[in-house]
């Protein structure tokens, strides 16, 4: 509580996050608390992808992103406009300009071990692994599908576990 | 130091045990705490190392994801680690992100910023730091505070354990050790119990109690051991003393024994009789009163001198005992030490020597004094002779000898007896005395000659003074037993140190001039001179030369024939000396003989002559010069005569020579007859023993009594050619020699004539029954050469 309150602060201070920077550096830690398998990947050297849908991501944390190294590979940022290139995703994040339909539809097809983020309510329960919530404080927090992560054979860290909000498993997201 | 030196061995036992555990005890219970504490810490700093880890690792996703609940959450579980106070954790800018307090320790905060220094920089907190590592990516830090008081605590409990548990244990240690060192202390206790028993009672027969068979044991043996060696010693010592007291109490030496100091602690009986001193407690001063007031002091100092150096002490001292005796002692004491070299006293002896120094003052007198005139003797003269030669020497002043013989002393001695002789030389030893200085000395050189040694004249006319005073003393009758004598005296003087430098010289200068006085009518007096001293210069000249000739042969014998008057014919020859001088020609006897017979060179002349002698007569006798029953006389000097080899000497040459020892005939003078009787009688005794015919020469001028005559183991007369001379003048001469042959035949002896010249003394010899008959008339002395050619033409020698 005491740490929160100078924590706020002093991320405001030093600049006011925008929600979509806040959910940027979000997706590029879940690479750091998510287990993909080798398939997952062209090889080696190919680089971590993570594919925005819905919205075109740039600016300067976008940038910042992309000189990062994450679990030694190189970052790129994907604003996809098509579906089609989804395949090479190793995160897609669906934003809320993807309506449902689309948002299930996509989810749907898709058979890669592509970790599938979405920011609509109830998303880890109905489409994806892991969806971005609001909480009362007006802070970004995560839902977690177990299941569905089970099934394209990504594991999370205990840690990841530890902040979602709510994890559903065995069942209970489908 | 010294106060734990004066500590019983039993404190110290003690003392020793306990201090050794509690040193023990107390290394090893520090040692344990600090290992102990050590290794909690450790074990805690682990700990808090795997906390902090885990907890890092916990935090990474709400430090990923911002989320503080979850990172305040995770914190929240070091509350079960209730000595972990604080735990703060920091993001990857070291901003705190989430922190846990302890809410007893609300005095701790976690600093918004870390600091790379530690937060509490002292040992009440041990701070661990953990980085909080994502995908290599250090994403924080997380900081625990942990309060070491339980740690400090746990130590502080061991601690107090330790203190508790040495307590204990040095009381179980000092009971043990006073039960203990009863095993060392006692066996030594008892050993201490026995040597004070011992001291106190002086019994040295005890022994100590061996109840143990370690050291203390051994020790005990090596106690019993020295105390049996005491004993036996102490019984030595005691047998030694009593051997001690046994020997000085017969000794007839004064024994006595003082302290270091003086004190006496033992005398003898002896010592008390010498010393006259029989106070039961003899002191010192008893001693020192018994001194002799004129030594006292002297002996006192030497005696404290001796004490205080520690000195052997030994001096001869006059006693005055309170008796009234006086005690010459002589007394020796040498110091005595104990085992350390330090004097304990002295043991001295003390013995009387009255008896003795009176024998030595005797003896000295002997030594130094004439026995008869109690007059110094040669030895004692001489001494102060040379004592005033020193003295004269140093003082420049010159002294006088006076040698006095007395005139015919032996002529009176012979006439009055010796009796009568001694008492002679008495009275003039007491006249002497009498005309003499006290500082003048007076000596009895032997016989009848004196001398007088005045140390200190400054002219000679005060010795001249004196030498006249004697001669007058002298004259004055003495008066002996029955009858009264008129004595004269020849005096010799020389002056010291003009005359001579040293005693000898100046003792034959005086000499000298006492012959000279003599040979100048006696009964006056002759200083030394020069001239007298040229003449003993040529005398020894003479005996020089005299040596020389011995050496060189340069002597002779000549022959002069002796007839038988009764068968007229040679009966034999007088041998003569002459000398062949190289460069003076003949030199008669008479001017060397005198010179021989006092350089004492007579001796091998006349040695010479009887070889010669000898050797000749049986030349002749091969020749036929010489009957069997013929003989050769030789003359004797008085020197010769009683030189003791003599007899020997006759009898050797006459058997080396193989000649009979009856043609060897001896004369000697009627005065030497007079010197000594007996001795004259004894060797003439030998001489007639071996064979040789003994006569007497120069008959009539002597004083031979005829009582001595008759006693005279002699042969033949030889009356004096001043008889013969005068014949036929001298009517009186002419009787004397019938009267003189009359007696010799009455006696036994035969008779020779010496000196014949004439036919007329010739004829009166032969009328008289003379038997044998020597002179010009019958034939000179010659060389043997000169006999051999006149022997065949004898008419010579029978002119009758």
């Amino acid at each position: 509580m005491f740490g929160c309150c100078i924590c706020a602060p002093n991320l405001s201070a030093a600049k006011v996050p925008d929600e979509y920077d806040v959910k940027l550096v979000y997706l590029y830690n879940f690479t750091k608390f998510i287990n993909w398998p080798d398939e997952a990947f062209a090889n080696q050297d190919s680089p971590f992808s993570i594919c925005i849908f819905g919205k075109s991501l740039n600016g300067n944390a976008v940038k910042a992103l992309e000189e990062k190294k994450t679990r030694n590979r190189t970052i790129e940022i994907v604003n996809l406009t098509a579906t089609e290139d989804i395949s090479r995703c190793q995160i897609l994040f669906l934003t809320k300009a993807v309506n449902y339909p689309a948002v299930a539809k996509i989810a749907k097809d898709i058979k890669t071990s592509t970790l599938v983020v979405g920011e609509t309510a109830g998303f880890a329960r109905h489409s994806g692994e892991i969806g971005f919530v609001i909480d009362e404080r007006n802070r970004v927090r995560i839902e977690v599908n177990l299941d569905r992560a089970n099934e394209k054979n990504i594991s999370f860290r205990a840690q990841l576990l530890e902040i979602a909000r709510k994890i559903y498993r065995d069942g209970e997201g489908l | 130091m010294k106060s734990i030196r004066k500590l019983s061995l039993r404190f110290k036992t003690i003392m020793i045990a306990m201090i050794t555990s509690a040193l023990a005890l107390a290394i090893s219970g520090i040692f344990f705490s600090l290992y102990d504490y050590q290794l909690a810490k450790a074990k805690a700093e682990q700990e808090y190392k795997v906390i902090a880890t885990i907890l890092a690792d916990r935090s990474t996703a709400a430090l990923e994801f911002f989320d503080e609940q979850l990172a305040t959450d995770n914190l929240r579980a070091l509350n079960a680690r209730t000595s972990i106070s604080l735990g703060c954790l920091y993001d990857s800018k070291d901003r705190l992100f989430a922190n846990f307090q302890r809410p007893s320790y609300q005095q701790l905060k976690c600093p918004d910023i870390l600091e790379p220094t530690p937060l509490y920089d002292n040992n009440q907190f041990l701070e661990t730091r953990q980085m909080v590592i994502l995908d290599e990516t250090v994403i924080g830090r997380l900081l625990l505070l942990a309060d070491q008081g339980d740690l400090r605590e746990t130590m502080f409990l061991h601690i107090v354990t330790s203190i508790i548990i040495i307590c204990i244990t040095l009381f179980i240690t000092f009971l043990l050790a006073v039960k203990l060192q009863a095993f060392v202390t006692e066996p030594i206790k008892k050993l201490q119990d026995i040597v004070i028993k011992i001291r106190q009672s002086d019994n040295y027969s005890l022994r100590a109690e061996k109840t143990t068979e370690d050291e203390l044991g051994d020790l005990v043996d090596a106690f019993n051991g020295m105390v049996a060696k005491i004993e036996s010693d102490n019984v030595a010592l005691r047998d030694n003393e009593e051997r001690f007291r046994t020997l000085t109490a017969s000794s007839p030496v004064g024994v006595f024994q003082t302290d270091e100091e003086g004190q006496y602690t033992y005398v003898n009986a002896r010592w008390r009789e010498i010393t006259n001193i029989y106070d039961i407690h003899l002191t010192q001063e008893a001693w020192i009163k018994t001194l002799h007031p004129e030594e006292r002091f002297q002996v006192l100092s030497r005696w404290r001198e001796s004490l205080s150096k520690g000195e052997e002490f030994r001096m001869e001292y006059r006693l005055l005992r309170d008796d009234g005796e006086d005690v010459n002692v002589i007394c020796n004491a040498k110091p005595l030490y104990d085992a350390s070299d330090k004097i304990t006293g002295y043991l001295g002896s003390l013995s009387d020597i009255s008896e003795l120094k009176s024998v030595q003052s005797q003896l000295e007198q002997l030594a130094l004094y004439d026995p008869l005139t109690k007059l110094a003797n040669r030895h004692l003269f001489r001494n102060r002779l040379e004592k005033a030669i020193k003295q004269s020497e140093r003082e420049k002043n010159s002294l006088a000898i006076l040698f006095l013989d007395i005139d015919h002393f032996k002529k009176i001695n012979d006439t009055m007896g010796h009796d009568q002789g001694d008492e002679l030389l008495k009275a003039i030893a007491h006249r002497l005395r009498f005309c003499t200085r006290p500082g003048d000395t007076v000596a009895r050189m032997g016989g009848d000659e004196f001398t007088i040694l005045v140390p200190e004249i400054h002219h000679a006319q005060e010795a001249d003074a004196i030498a006249r005073k004697v001669l007058d003393v002298l004259k004055v009758p003495i008066r002996l037993t029955g009858l009264e004598v008129i004595i004269t005296t020849s005096i010799g003087i020389t002056i010291g140190l003009s005359d001579a430098q040293d005693a000898n010289s100046l003792m034959k200068n005086a000499d000298l001039a006492m012959y000279r006085a003599k040979s100048q009518g006696r009964d006056n007096y002759k200083f030394f001179s020069d001239e007298m001293n040229m003449e003993l210069t040529k005398q020894l000249a003479v005996e020089g030369e005299i040596r020389q000739g011995l050496e060189r042969d340069e002597f002779e014998l000549y022959y002069q024939p002796k007839i038988d008057l009764e068968k007229d014919s040679l009966i034999g020859f007088e041998a003569l000396i002459r000398w062949n001088h190289p460069t003076k020609g003949i030199i008669s006897p008479l001017e060397f003989i005198p010179v021989a017979e006092d350089s004492g060179l007579i001796l091998p002349i006349g040695e010479w002559v009887l070889k010669t002698a000898c050797e000749q007569i049986k030349e002749f006798t091969d020749r036929g010069i010489l009957q069997e029953t013929g003989h050769v006389a030789v003359n004797l000097s008085p020197r010769q005569f009683h030189d003791s080899n003599l007899v020997t000497i006759i009898q050797e040459f006459i058997a080396r020579s193989q000649i009979k020892s009856n043609q060897l005939e001896i004369e000697i003078t009627e005065s030497l007859l007079m010197d000594n009787m007996e001795s004259t009688i004894s060797t003439l005794e030998a001489l007639k023993k071996l064979g040789v015919i003994l006569a007497i020469d120069d008959f009539g001028t002597g004083y031979s009594s005829l009582n001595y005559l008759k006693r005279l183991p002699i042969h033949i007369l030889k009356v004096d050619r001043s008889f013969v001379t005068d014949i036929p003048i001298d009517n009186d001469d002419m009787e004397i020699t019938a009267a003189v042959i009359a007696m010799a035949h009455k006696l036994g002896l035969k008779v020779v004539a010496e000196g014949v010249e004439q036919e007329a003394q010739a004829a009166f010899l032969k009328e008289n029954n003379c038997d044998f008959v020597q002179g010009f008339y019958y034939g000179q002395p010659m060389s043997v050469t000169e006999l051999y050619a006149n022997i065949s033409n004898n008419k010579q020698w029978r002119k009758l």
